[in-house]
C-alpha cells in the first residue's frame, strides 16, 4: 500500500545566525507517514519538527527534496492538511461557534448548514454549550477542544499537530490525550481513522498516542530512528503504570537524550 | 507585632490598591483634596494675583460667567460649528487612511513604496499646516476640514498598518490550513484582526483632530470654539475664556469616551486574557 | 530580506515622481493666481536662500534665527516639563499619599488641550516667549507624568517583594528597582510629550510671539508669501524628525533591553 505522505530527502535552510549566516534546519529528511496511522515525532528543541510540520502543511517551501501526499507534490496549503498549533490559534474576534464554522465557509457551506454541523462537532469534543463565548473566556484545555473541532470540521485526511498540548497544565494534557485518541477514532474500525503526524518533546505522551515515534537528531535534523509502538489499542491511562510503557519510554529517552543534551548546550 | 506588618507600613504599592471597605475612603480623600485646592483657588489667589474675570479668574468668577455664556446663541452655534467640522474631517481621514493603512500592513512592497514618503510628512505637526490650509482654501469650513483630516490621517494610517502586521502569523497560518482563499482571509482574518488597532488609530487621530480645530479657529475663522475663545480674550472675559477651556476639554472627553464605546462594542475580545 | 539595489530604488520611487510631477505642474500652470497657490520648486529654492542668507538681527540669518527661537522655546518648555514631571510622576505612582493628593488635579486638567491654554497664556504673560514656554511645558508635561505613573505603577510587584525580601527599604528600591524598570516608559512619555511640544509650539507661535518657526510662517501668510510657508514648514518638519530621532536614539542607548516601539 502506498504511504499516504512521503518525504523525500528534504532539505531545509534559515537565513541569519550561526556562522555560516543559515541554519540548516532539515538535512536529507526521509520519512513515509502510513494511512490512518498516529504517528509521534520527538526530538529536542530547534531540531526542525515544525519545520517539518509546516512544510507538510505547505506554508514554508523546501529547498532540496519533496513531499508527496498521496504521490503528488505538496505546493501550498489547504484544508486536505489540517494543522493544530501549541498557541491554539483560535481567532480571538470570532465566538467559538464561528471560529468551527470558519472553514466551512471557505469550502462554501449555506449558513444553515454551517451552524448544523458547527454543533455536530462542538458535541464530539464536549464543548456544547459553548457556542456563542469567545476564546478568551475558555481554559487552555477548551481552547484546544475548540481549535480540534475546527479542524475536524473541514475533515482533513492528515492532521498535523503541533505540539498541542504544551501549553496546557499536565493534568489537563494528560485528559486531552485520551480525549484525542478517541477523537481519532481509537475505538473504531481503522479504515475510519485519519493520518496524524503529532509533534511533542514529551516521551510519555509519545509513547501514550502513537502507532510509530520518529526520533530526531539534533540540528540539522534528520531521522535517527523509528520505534515500532507495541502498546496494545485502545490505550487506557492505566498503561502508564506498566512495565512495557516504562521500557518503552526509557529506549525512546535513550535514543533522544544524547541530542538534548547537544540542543542545551548549543 | 503582627506578621506583615512591616510591610503593610510601607509608603509605596507593594500591594495591591485598598478593595472593598477601605475604597470609599479613599475616594473621599481624593475628592477632599480637590475641593482644597479649589479653596485655594478661591480664597488664597487674591493674595498673589490680581484677580477677577478680566484677567484671573476665581472660581466663582468661572461659575457665573457659565451662567451668562451658556444662554448665548454664539455659544451654542460655535460648539456646533466646531464639533461639526472635526466629525467631517474624521470622516474623510478615516476614509482615506484606513484602507490605505491596511494596504500598507498587508503588502510589504506596497508598504515600501509608501514608506518613505509617510516617515517623511509623519514629523510635521498639523499645526504647520494651519498657515498654508487658510491660504488656498480661506479662513472657513473647508479650510478647518482639511486641517483635521490632515491630524487624523497619520495616526489613523500608521497604527491600522500596525494592527495589520501585528494580526499574529499564527492566525494566517491557522486560516490557510483551513482552506481559506484570499478573500475570507482579508475579510475575516487580517480586517477583524486589526479593528482594535484601527480603533485606537481612530481615537488617538481624534484627539489630534480636536486639537487642530481648534488651534485653526483661533488663527484663522470666523466661527467655532477657538474663534470664540480668543474673541472672549479679546473683550477681557477671561472668565468666558475659562469657561471654553472647560468646555473644550469636555468636549474632548466625551468624543473619546465615545470612541471607547465604540470599542468595547466593536471588540470585546480585546485587551483580555490570550489576546 | 532582500535588501538589494532594487528595494531602494522602490523605496525612493514615490517621491522622486512626486517631485517630477511638481515639475511638470509648474511648467504647466504659469498664471500668477497658481503661481500663487501652488508654486514651482524654482521658487522655494529662492525662498530658502533668501531666508537662510538676508540677515535679520545680530546678522543671523532669518530662517536661522527662526529655527533657534523654536529650538531653544521648546527646550526650556521641555526641559521644564521633564525636571517637573518626572518626579511627580514617581511620587504619584509610587506613594500613595501623594496619589491621592496630586492625581485628582492631574486628572481634571488633563483634558484641557495646551491650545486651550494659549489665549488666557497670552492675557497673563503677554505676546512672547513666557506664553510659547509655558503651553509647551504644559503640552509636555501630561504624557511624561502619565507615561512615569503608568511606568512606575506597571512594575512587577513580585520584582519588589523581591527587594523587600532582600531586605531594602523603600528608598533603596526606589533607585534600585523602580528607576531602571519603569525607564523605558519614561522615555516613551518623554517622546509622546517632545511630540505634543511640537505641536504646541507651532501652534504657540502662530498667534503668541514674534519670532520662531510659526510666527514665520503665520506671517508669511499675511504677505501671500506661500514660498516662505513652504520653506517654514519643511524646517518644522527637519527639526521635528532630528528631536524625534535624538529621543529614539536615547531610548536605544538607555534601554537597549527593551523591545522595539
Amino acid at each position: 500500500m502506498r504511504p499516504k505522505l512521503q518525504a523525500r530527502h528534504v532539505t531545509k535552510r534559515f537565513p541569519g545566525g550561526g556562522r555560516t549566516g543559515e541554519i540548516l534546519a532539515l538535512k536529507d529528511f526521509s520519512l513515509d507517514v502510513m494511512t490512518a496511522e498516529f504517528l509521534v515525532i520527538v526530538g529536542p528543541s530547534g531540531c526542525g519538527k515544525s519545520t517539518f510540520l509546516n512544510a507538510v502543511a505547505g506554508l514554508e517551501p523546501v529547498d532540496e527534496g519533496e513531499l508527496l501526499m498521496d504521490g503528488r507534490l505538496i505546493q501550498r496549503p489547504g484544508p486536505e492538511r489540517g494543522m493544530c498549533f501549541q498557541e491554539f490559534a483560535l481567532f480571538p474576534w470570532l465566538t467559538v461557534r464561528q471560529n468551527v464554522e470558519f472553514g466551512l465557509e471557505a469550502k462554501g457551506l449555506p449558513r444553515a448548514e454551517r451552524g448544523r454541523r458547527a454543533s455536530e462537532y462542538l458535541g464530539l469534543v464536549s464543548l456544547s454549550g459553548f457556542e456563542e463565548r469567545y476564546p478568551y473566556e475558555l481554559s487552555g484545555g477548551m481552547k484546544q477542544r475548540c481549535a480540534l473541532a475546527r479542524l475536524l470540521a473541514v475533515d482533513p485526511a492528515v492532521f498535523l499537530m503541533d505540539e498541542p498540548l504544551a501549553a496546557l497544565d499536565a493534568q489537563t494534557r494528560l485528559i486531552l490525550q485520551t480525549e484525542i485518541l478517541r477523537i481519532w477514532g481509537e475505538e473504531r474500525s481503522p479504515a475510519t481513522r485519519k493520518t496524524v503526524i503529532f509533534v511533542t518533546h514529551s516521551i510519555d505522551e509519545a509513547v501514550f498516542l502513537s502507532d510509530r515515534i520518529v526520533v530526531m537528531t539534533a540540528r540539522p535534523g534528520q531521522v535517527k530512528e523509528i520505534v515500532p509502538n507495541p502498546l496494545p489499542r485502545p490505550r487506557e491511562d492505566r498503561m502508564r503504570g506498566d512495565p512495557a510503557f516504562a521500557r518503552l519510554s526509557m529506549e525512546i529517552w535513550d535514543l533522544v537524550r544524547e541530542a538534548a543534551l547537544k540542543a542545551i548546550e548549543l | 507585632m503582627q506578621s506583615g506588618d512591616v510591610a503593610r507600613k510601607l509608603p509605596f504599592r507593594a500591594w495591591p490598591a485598598a478593595v472593598g471597605a477601605r475604597a470609599p475612603l479613599e475616594a473621599l480623600q481624593r475628592v477632599m483634596f480637590v475641593a482644597v485646592a479649589l479653596g485655594a483657588w478661591q480664597w488664597l489667589a487674591p493674595r498673589l494675583v490680581r484677580t477677577g474675570p478680566d484677567f484671573f479668574p476665581l472660581p466663582s468668577d468661572v461659575l457665573h460667567g457659565f451662567a451668562t455664556l451658556l444662554t448665548t446663541a454664539e455659544f451654542w452655534t460655535s460648539v456646533v460649528s466646531s464639533v461639526g467640522r472635526v466629525l467631517a474631517g474624521f470622516a474623510v481621514a478615516t476614509l482615506a487612511g484606513v484602507p490605505l493603512g491596511v494596504l500598507i500592513g498587508a503588502s510589504p512592497r506596497f508598504e515600501a513604496l509608501v514608506d518613505f514618503s509617510v516617515e517623511m510628512l509623519r514629523p510635521l505637526p498639523a499645526m504647520a499646516w494651519i498657515p498654508i490650509a487658510i491660504l488656498w482654501f480661506g479662513a472657513g469650513d473647508v479650510s478647518s476640514v482639511f486641517l483635521v483630516s490632515l491630524g487624523v490621517f497619520f495616526p489613523v494610517v500608521i497604527n491600522s498598518a500596525a494592527g495589520v502586521k501585528a494580526t499574529g502569523r499564527v492566525y494566517r497560518k491557522a486560516a490557510l490550513t483551513l482552506g481559506a482563499g484570499p478573500l475570507l482571509m482579508l475579510r475575516k482574518v487580517i480586517v477583524r484582526g486589526a479593528l482594535p488597532y484601527v480603533i485606537l488609530g481612530c481615537r488617538i487621530g481624534l484627539g489630534v483632530g480636536w486639537m487642530v480645530i481648534v488651534a485653526g479657529e483661533m488663527v484663522g475663522a470666523q466661527s467655532g470654539l477657538g474663534f470664540l475663545i480668543m474673541k472672549a480674550r479679546s473683550f477681557a472675559r477671561i472668565d468666558w475664556v475659562v469657561d471654553s477651556m472647560i468646555v473644550i476639554g469636555l468636549i474632548g472627553l466625551g468624543l473619546d469616551a465615545a470612541i471607547v464605546r465604540l470599542q468595547r462594542w466593536a471588540v470585546p475580545w480585546w485587551g483580555k486574557e490570550g489576546t | 530580506m532582500r535588501a538589494s539595489a532594487r528595494s531602494l530604488a522602490w523605496r525612493l520611487a514615490l517621491p522622486l515622481a512626486a517631485v517630477i510631477a511638481w515639475f511638470g505642474l509648474s511648467r504647466v500652470l504659469t498664471s500668477p493666481t497658481a503661481r500663487m497657490m501652488f508654486p514651482p520648486p524654482e521658487a522655494i529654492y529662492d525662498a530658502l536662500v533668501r531666508l537662510s542668507t538676508t540677515t535679520g538681527l545680530y546678522g543671523i540669518p532669518m530662517l536661522g534665527a527662526h529655527m533657534l527661537d523654536s529650538l531653544w522655546r521648546l527646550g526650556l518648555g521641555f526641559g521644564a516639563a521633564t525636571a517637573v514631571g518626572v518626579p511627580l510622576g514617581f511620587a504619584i505612582g509610587y506613594f500613595r499619599i501623594a496619589e491621592r493628593c496630586l492625581d485628582p488635579l492631574v486628572q481634571i486638567l488633563r483634558p484641557i488641550s495646551p491650545i486651550a491654554w494659549i489665549p488666557i497664556t497670552l492675557t497673563w504673560f503677554g505676546v512672547g516667549t513666557p506664553t510659547v514656554v509655558f503651553v509647551v511645558f504644559y503640552g509636555a508635561l501630561f504624557p511624561i507624568v502619565l507615561n512615569t505613573i503608568g511606568g512606575v505603577k506597571g512594575i512587577n510587584r513580585l520584582y519588589l517583594r523581591a527587594a523587600l525580601t532582600c531586605g531594602y527599604g523603600p528608598f533603596a528600591i526606589l533607585r534600585k528597582v523602580v528607576l531602571p524598570a519603569a525607564l523605558p516608559a519614561i522615555l516613551t512619555g518623554l517622546r509622546i510629550g517632545l511630540g505634543v511640544g511640537w505641536m504646541s509650539i507651532i501652534a504657540a507661535e502662530l498667534v503668541g510671539t514674534r519670532s520662531g518657526l510659526g510666527y514665520m510662517i503665520s506671517e508669511a501668510r499675511f504677505h501671500l508669501d506661500i514660498e516662505s510657508i513652504v520653506v517654514g514648514m519643511l524646517a518644522i518638519g527637519l527639526l521635528g524628525l532630528l528631536t524625534d530621532r535624538g529621543v529614539r536614539w536615547l531610548q536605544a542607548t538607555l534601554v537597549p533591553w527593551h523591545g522595539k516601539l
